[in-house]
């Protein structure tokens, strides 16, 4: 069953999912993309108290992004941890 | 066979890989910080034999791509194409080897010989990663060496391999991670419109590449020297506008590819030491608590532990030279004696029993950078930051802050956004540093003796809230609200190495010594000049006069003595001056508690509350202004700064004063 499209800042603590897009500037898309937030990277949620910032788990590492950067990312998700 | 006398190796690597580790423990004392030309960043070379080979090795700045998004970046690269190192290192984390290989992927489309180093193996093998170096090797085509660099396990080996590929770089074969079909020709394409265009150390294949991933200098660069081909170039970049997606996921595949028969991650499940920490840690409301407990146990510590060591040097050495100097020159010039005494050894003095608290202060804070608990702290803090419009980072400084404003000053360094860090540094000021706390607490109790506690923690507070109520005024009015982006890396928990934390005191307390070391002892001389001129009499000096003239405007707030307004200015030197000031002034040399009492008869409570308030918002001290104009290479960013905590300080004064006499504060 296909899953809805959403952006990461929805995402509740465990989940995980897909990356599907990043929507921003050339040079926010390039510091997602070297961290690892790439087109078909699997990503899982750390932290999302629902405001402030986020973290997540992505490529072996744990970063955090601000509520605003979390929502520029289009995810799909997959399931739960 | 020997090709060079002496080689040049760069040492790479993302963040939080341990490169300063590994840079240290191969050059240790025997390198040396400078600036790279017209940039704010520092520059590490260091030098070592092996042999009869001598080796210049190079810490570039941590990076995790080449891409011109911040100054780091653009130093790394150029330093790569216009310096060609003998061999670069790639310092690469072994618990993160795919995300650390995606700098490996931006190196080879530079074509040097490259080294890996593989560091962290211990941290790896801990969290049940199995890593097959040997195969690893053979997949990337590349000399892997592991190492842990804490333990200085692998070092020697990892620059003796380093050395050998100088001499012989056909050892390094790398396989390349090539580029999708569809980007492939429109690489070519970019190829043939600016080949033979482009001066020397720049190769068309990784000029095009950059063209397609939108690098903004290579952009400019490209547009300025081939103007006849750039709207042919654009036509092409258009037709790919995402290519960037599409590339940095193609170079993911490839580390996918090229680790998959050589690395064994563990099976989820698993909870680790640093999630368990971390549930508390970075927990919205108990991760505040967590902070809160921290913040208040660096400030114990750091007075309980330093305060003793301040008195002991201060009888022991700075008191003994005083009256050793006065007896000695005394007879021979008062001119001469007041200048060497009072002038040079009381500035020197003060900064002297300054450093414990420094040095205790960075100490704490180099243990809870080291350990991870930093990060920790700027991601409970972002959302109270996002108010300012500022974000995490900008409470790190803040954090600093506490300690000395200058170092914070100079940590503005860390913030890649222009906008976020001009408000960050002229927000910095307003945090009381712990020469202004060191005054208030010794001031406070003479005023105040029965709620010295209190008054002093509702400063702090004071302090803080109006730091907020201005951020949040010049984010709205200056910047029409914008918000910046926070993007960090949460590393792992780990145990403090004692080099790294040694080290970056020793760096923090030497940039306080050089940055205001010497600032203070020529204002304390200057000081003591006006003190003493026209006619060696204190009370119709300069300073006197200055100070009388300001009379009218200190009354506004209840500070009607000269003396009390003169200790005031004296704190734009130092912050620490105000009590040696009023020392001077009130001419109580024999102890603390005559001078508490003798300047507490001189004003009303509610001018001594004011003068409280006032001492804890005043302007910069001299060297913070002097670091302002540093850091934004503008004299008029550091005036304005200035002038608004002059404002701000006077408008709090008087409101304090009115208020405090309002409620009968005024017996």
């Amino acid at each position: 069953m296909p899953y809805l499209k959403k952006n990461l800042s929805e995402l509740q603590k465990g989940r995980r999912a897909v990356v599907r897009h990043i929507s921003g500037g050339q040079a926010f898309c390039n510091r997602l993309l070297v961290l690892g937030f790439t087109i078909g990277a699997e990503i899982l949620v750390k932290q999302n108290p629902g405001f402030g910032p986020v973290i997540v788990y992505v490529k072996e590492s744990r970063i955090a992004l601000g509520r605003g950067e979390a929502a520029k990312v289009l995810v799909e998700e997959i399931g739960q941890e | 066979m020997l090709s060079h006398k002496s080689i040049t190796i760069a040492l790479i690597g993302q963040p939080n890989v341990g490169k300063s580790t590994v840079f240290n423990m191969l050059t240790g004392l025997n390198q040396h910080v400078g600036n790279w030309p017209g940039k704010t960043i520092a520059f590490k070379v260091g030098y070592l034999n092996l042999g009869d080979i001598r080796i210049r090795l190079v810490d570039l700045p941590g990076t995790y791509s080449l891409t011109a998004n911040s100054e780091e970046e653009r130093i790394a690269r150029d330093f790569i194409i216009h310096e060609t190192p003998d061999v670069v290192i790639a310092l690469l984390n072994a618990a993160a080897l795919e995300r650390n290989l995606y700098l490996l992927t931006e190196l080879l489309a530079l074509d040097v010989p490259i080294l890996i180093g593989l560091n962290m193996m211990d941290i790896a093998i801990q969290q049940g990663i199995d890593i097959d170096v040997d195969v690893l090797q053979t997949a990337l085509g590349i000399p892997v060496i592991p190492l842990v660099a804490s333990k200085n396990q692998g070092v020697k080996e990892l620059i003796k391999s380093a050395k050998d590929l100088a001499q012989n770089p056909s050892r390094s074969k790398p396989n390349h991670p090539d580029l999708s079909q569809d980007f492939q020709g429109a690489q070519k394409q970019l190829c043939s419109l600016i080949e033979n265009h482009l001066e020397h150390p720049y190769k068309e294949g990784w000029i095009a590449l950059k063209l397609l991933e939108g690098d903004q200098e290579i952009l400019g660069k490209v547009k300025r020297e081939i103007p006849q081909y750039w709207s042919d170039i654009q036509e092409i970049l258009l037709a790919h506008e995402d290519a960037i997606l599409d590339i940095a996921a193609g170079r993911y595949e490839w580390i996918a590819r090229m680790v998959r028969a050589s690395v064994q991650h563990p099976r989820p499940g698993e909870v680790m030491l640093t999630d368990r920490i971390d549930r508390i840690a970075t927990h919205p409301l108990w991760g505040l608590v967590l902070l809160a407990a921290v913040l208040g146990l660096v400030f114990f510590l750091t007075y309980t532990i330093a305060t003793p060591v301040v008195d002991w040097l201060q009888l022991k050495l700075v008191l003994p030279a005083i009256s050793y100097f006065d007896d000695m020159l005394h007879h021979l010039s008062p001119l001469f004696s007041g200048l060497v005494v009072d002038g040079i050894i009381g500035g020197a003095g003060m900064v002297l029993t300054f450093l414990p608290i420094l040095v205790l202060f960075f100490l704490i804070l180099g243990v809870l950078e080291d350990v991870g608990y930093l990060a920790r702290a700027a991601f409970v803090m972002d959302r109270y930051m996002h108010w300012m419009g500022l974000h995490g980072r900008s409470f790190l400084l803040f954090f600093l802050g506490f300690g000395c404003n200058v170092p914070a000053v100079l940590g503005t360094r860390i913030i890649e956004d222009r906008r976020t860090k001009a408000l960050t540094t002229l927000l910095i000021p307003l945090i009381p540093c712990s020469a202004r706390l060191a005054v208030v607490s010794f001031i406070a109790p003479a005023f105040f003796p029965e709620q010295a506690a209190l008054v002093t923690w509702l400063l702090v507070l004071a302090n803080l809230i109006i730091l907020m109520l201005v951020g949040i005024f010049i984010n709205r009015t200056f910047y029409q609200g914008q918000q910046s982006p926070f993007i960090m890396e949460i590393p792992l928990y780990h145990l403090p190495n004692a080099r790294t934390i040694s080290l970056y005191v020793w760096h923090n307390a030497l940039s306080f010594l050089k940055k205001a070391g010497g600032v203070i002892v020529v204002f304390s001389v200057i000081i003591w000049a006006l003190s003493w001129f026209p006619n060696g009499n204190i009370e119709t000096s300069f300073l006197a006069r200055f100070g009388q003239s300001l009379i009218p405007l200190g009354q506004l707030m209840g500070i009607d003595d000269w003396r009390v307004i003169m200790a005031l200015f004296s704190s734009f030197i130092a912050k620490e001056n105000t009590i040696a000031t009023l020392g001077v002034l009130f001419s109580a040399n024999e102890g603390s508690v005559v001078l508490s009492t003798r300047v507490a008869s001189a004003i009303r409570p509610a001018g001594a509350l004011a003068f409280l308030v006032v001492q804890m918002l005043f302007i910069p001290c001299i060297a913070t202004i002097a670091v302002i104009k540093q850091e934004t290479a503008s004299w008029r960013f550091a005036f304005h700064s200035t002038f608004l905590l002059l404002f701000i300080s006077f408008i709090a004064g008087v409101g304090v004063f009115q208020i405090a006499q309002l409620l009968g504060l005024n017996y």
